[in-house]
């Protein structure tokens, strides 16, 4: 019967040791970013002859998560554990895709699926497969787009890379960077479809 | 040639005058025989020594009577014995009363002992019959003459051949019987005798007695199975296929495969009888037609009755079972016969009663089969007459229809004087089986006779119009509560699906798109999602390092994103260190 009540004391005397070493380790500083960084600039009003519907982009199972993620090794990652997404990902990388799109050119792109009477004459779906900071410097972002008309017929299938040089250290810049780097693609994609005349 | 020539010496004349001077010529006899005769006296010699040793080694010249002589030649056809020869047939010549052949046959010498009295002759040749096929070798050697010595020491030289070859030969170990029957069947030499599927012996030759009109069968059983000859052996036949239909069912029996293609006989010792002496003698045994036949003759003596059947007689033969309370105990002897006559003496008069004579063996009762028991069953059947035993026919049988007699102790029975018919006894009988069935049925007829069948069917046919209504009226509310039932029914469930549907509506209300619900639905998602999305990294650090939380030294580098120009520093640094 003693041997039990010394068992006894003995295991709270450690529980509450441990706990108090827990509060007294110092707290983690997390850094929260944001994809697409607050402007007062709004859209300018434009003729549009044609409208796009953009699906959801889709991302690649290692973004699906908040923290950033970085190339240290050709097949190796590093997930930051203090530098995490404020949002989420796949619908910041669309609002900003939308943006950059409806910057300019004749074409309307709104989000939207497949509606029983579409307003669009046309679709189009963003796979990303790659958006990082690779290991020497730089941020790159890889996948493909397609456009297909309302009879699901495929109208451009097209992969793309683009990649940008880091000009200073910290996972702040490299969140402006891969910002910039939607950017490119919503080019190409511009360019793509206003050189497309969809029936 | 000279001048004294000198006539022949033998030719002298006395009157001739002139003398010649002439040497006298000395005649002397001849005194030599020539050598060429000792060739015909050789051979008269031989001759005569053959004459006399053919005479001195020839056997005894006998003849034989056969009614014909089929195939029999002067000079060829051979006797033989044991297949070898002893004779040749010298004559063959009709006999002097022309109804026969008498042949005369030279034996050899050395067989005159076995021309014994009793010695059998007879052709032998081609034979074709249900027991065999026999003398096929004398399709190409022609017929010979066969002979079985005799066994009496009495010899003989005339004999009389035998029609066809003897079934057993004389000499031959066994025991000759003679069987006889009455029966309309009969049996021809050669008959097997069969003994527990054996053939044991043959029927040798039949006769029939005129006086007696019976045929008996001269029968020899071979050894060593004479020795199941006894005295209480009895024979039976077991010829082809036996059908019986009797009071006990349908019965077949067959014997063996030769009795089914000729009659056969067979023979045993009925069950419960002693078997008694060995026969050593000939004797003279019947052939029963069954084993129930033969079986039922180990009863000798029989208690005899007589009983007054007022119904039919149909279906019972002589023969039949007389059965005490199931138990067999006697067989029926005669029905309606001519030397029995009931009161009523006539067939043709009314009420005329069958007489049926019928016996209790006391064998049969565990009584000795001595006169001391046949006393004592004839005055116990008796003793039991007076306290009401009956006897009446009952059906053994129906799909045969054959019947038996019954006796059975009927305490109710009207009492009777005890009676005799010409010595018999009269058991009383009471109605058979089929008359107590008829007198039952009469008597339910008459009760269905004194039904009021027509008031019965007015009132029948009242009451079914009564019901026919009261089912109308049933039909009608049946119909009105159905009609009920499925309205209130009908009523309840539009209501509640009414209910239902309205409450799934505002559910789904609840929950649309534009509803508060939904709303505060995705916004507790999304709180959720960022309370997740908060707990991450915690996360992380506890799966990279758990003990992380008390031991914050121990994490592991923070690394960041670093620039082109950063690295080239940090790379000259580290070639210039």
């Amino acid at each position: 019967m003693q041997v039990l009540n010394m068992t006894k004391k003995l295991i709270t005397v450690l529980c509450t040791a441990l706990l108090t070493f827990g509060c007294t380790s110092t707290s983690v500083g997390l850094n929260y970013y944001v994809f697409n960084a607050p402007s007062s600039a709004l859209p300018a009003a434009r003729e549009t002859n044609q409208t796009v519907a953009v699906d959801a982009i889709v991302l690649a199972d290692y973004l699906r998560q908040s923290s950033l993620v970085m190339q240290i090794d050709e097949h190796k990652l590093y997930f930051s554990s203090q530098d995490l997404w404020a949002e989420g990902l796949q619908g910041a990388m669309q609002k900003a895709l939308l943006a950059d799109l409806n910057s300019s050119g004749t074409t309307l792109f709104i989000a939207g699926g497949r509606d029983t009477q579409p307003t669009y004459q046309a679709s189009l779906s963003v796979q990303i497969d790659h958006l990082l900071v690779t290991n020497n410097s730089t941020v790159m972002l890889s996948g493909h787009y397609d456009v297909a008309d309302l009879s699901d017929n495929t109208l451009i299938n097209q992969a793309f890379f683009v990649e940008l040089a880091l000009e200073e250290d910290g996972f702040a810049h490299a969140v402006v960077k891969q910002r910039m780097l939607v950017s490119q693609l919503a080019k190409q994609i511009q360019t793509a479809v206003s050189a497309l005349v969809i029936q | 040639m000279s001048d004294q020539q000198q006539p022949p010496a033998n030719i002298l004349h006395s009157s001739d005058p002139v003398e010649y001077k002439y040497d006298r010529a000395v005649v002397k006899p001849v005194r030599h025989i020539s050598k060429i005769w000792l060739i015909p006296l050789l051979a008269l010699g031989i001759g005569m020594w053959m004459i006399y040793y053919q005479w001195s080694n020839q056997g005894p010249l006998i003849t034989i009577a056969f009614p014909i002589a089929t195939g029999l030649e002067a000079g060829k056809t051979k006797i033989k014995t044991r297949n070898v020869d002893i004779g040749l047939v010298k004559k063959v010549e009709l006999s002097e009363d022309l109804t026969g052949v008498t042949v005369t046959a030279r034996m050899n010498g050395n067989i005159e002992p076995l021309l014994r009295k009793d010695s059998q002759f007879w052709i032998v040749s081609p034979r074709v019959s249900l027991n065999g096929v026999s003398g096929l070798s004398t399709l190409v050697s022609g017929p010979f003459i066969n002979m079985a010595p005799g066994t009496v020491f009495e010899t003989s030289d005339k004999f009389v051949a035998l029609e066809a070859p003897p079934v057993t030969p004389a000499g031959t170990p066994g025991l000759h019987i003679t069987l006889n029957s009455d029966a309309e069947f009969a049996y021809k030499e050669g008959d097997p005798v069969i003994y527990k599927g054996l053939k044991v012996g043959e029927i040798e030759n039949t006769h029939f007695n005129f006086d007696e009109r019976m045929v008996y069968y001269n029968t020899f059983i071979t050894a060593p199975y004479h020795k199941l000859i006894t005295e209480n052996t009895k024979f039976w036949d077991t010829s082809g296929v036996k059908i019986q239909l009797t009071a006990q069912g349908i019965k077949i029996d067959t014997g063996s495969i030769e009795s089914l293609l000729t009659n056969g006989v067979t023979f045993g010792i009925p069950e419960g009888s002693p078997a008694g002496q060995q026969v050593t003698k000939r004797s003279f045994f019947d052939i029963y037609r069954s084993y129930e036949q033969a079986s039922e003759q180990r009863y000798k003596l029989s208690a005899e009755f007589v009983i007054f059947v007022k119904d039919t007689v149909r279906g019972l033969h002589i023969g039949a079972p007389v059965e005490y309370r199931g138990l067999e105990v006697g067989k029926v002897l005669g029905i309606n016969p001519p030397h029995i006559k009931p009161p009523q003496t006539s067939v043709l008069e009314e009420g005329y009663d069958i007489p049926v004579i019928i016996s209790v063996q006391p064998g049969r009762v565990q009584q000795p089969d001595n006169q001391q028991g046949l006393a004592f069953v004839r005055s116990q059947i008796i003793g039991w007459i007076d306290k009401g035993l009956r006897a009446s026919l009952k059906t053994g049988n129906l799909l045969t229809g054959a019947l038996f007699v019954d006796l059975q102790h009927y305490p109710d029975a009207v009492d009777v004087d005890n009676i005799k018919v010409f010595d018999f006894d009269v058991i009383p009988t009471v109605s058979s089986e089929f008359a107590q069935l008829s007198a039952k049925l009469s008597a339910v007829l008459d009760n269905v006779n004194q039904i009021q069948f027509k008031q019965l069917s007015d009132n029948t046919a009242d009451m079914l119009s009564r019901l026919s209504k009261a089912a109308e009226s049933i039909q009608v509310t049946s119909e009105q509560a159905s009609q009920f039932v499925d309205d209130i029914e009908i009523k309840q469930l539009q209501q509640q699906l009414s209910t239902t549907l309205s409450s799934v509506n505002r559910l789904l209300n609840d929950f649309s798109a534009d509803s508060e619900s939904y709303q505060e639905l995705n916004r507790t998602m999304r709180s959720i999602q960022q309370s997740i999305n908060t707990l991450q990294p915690l996360f992380q650090q506890l799966n990279q390092q758990p003990n992380s939380l008390i031991f914050t030294e121990q994490r592991g580098p923070v690394l960041e994103p670093k620039a082109k120009a950063s690295r080239g520093k940090k790379d000259a640094s580290a070639q210039h260190d």
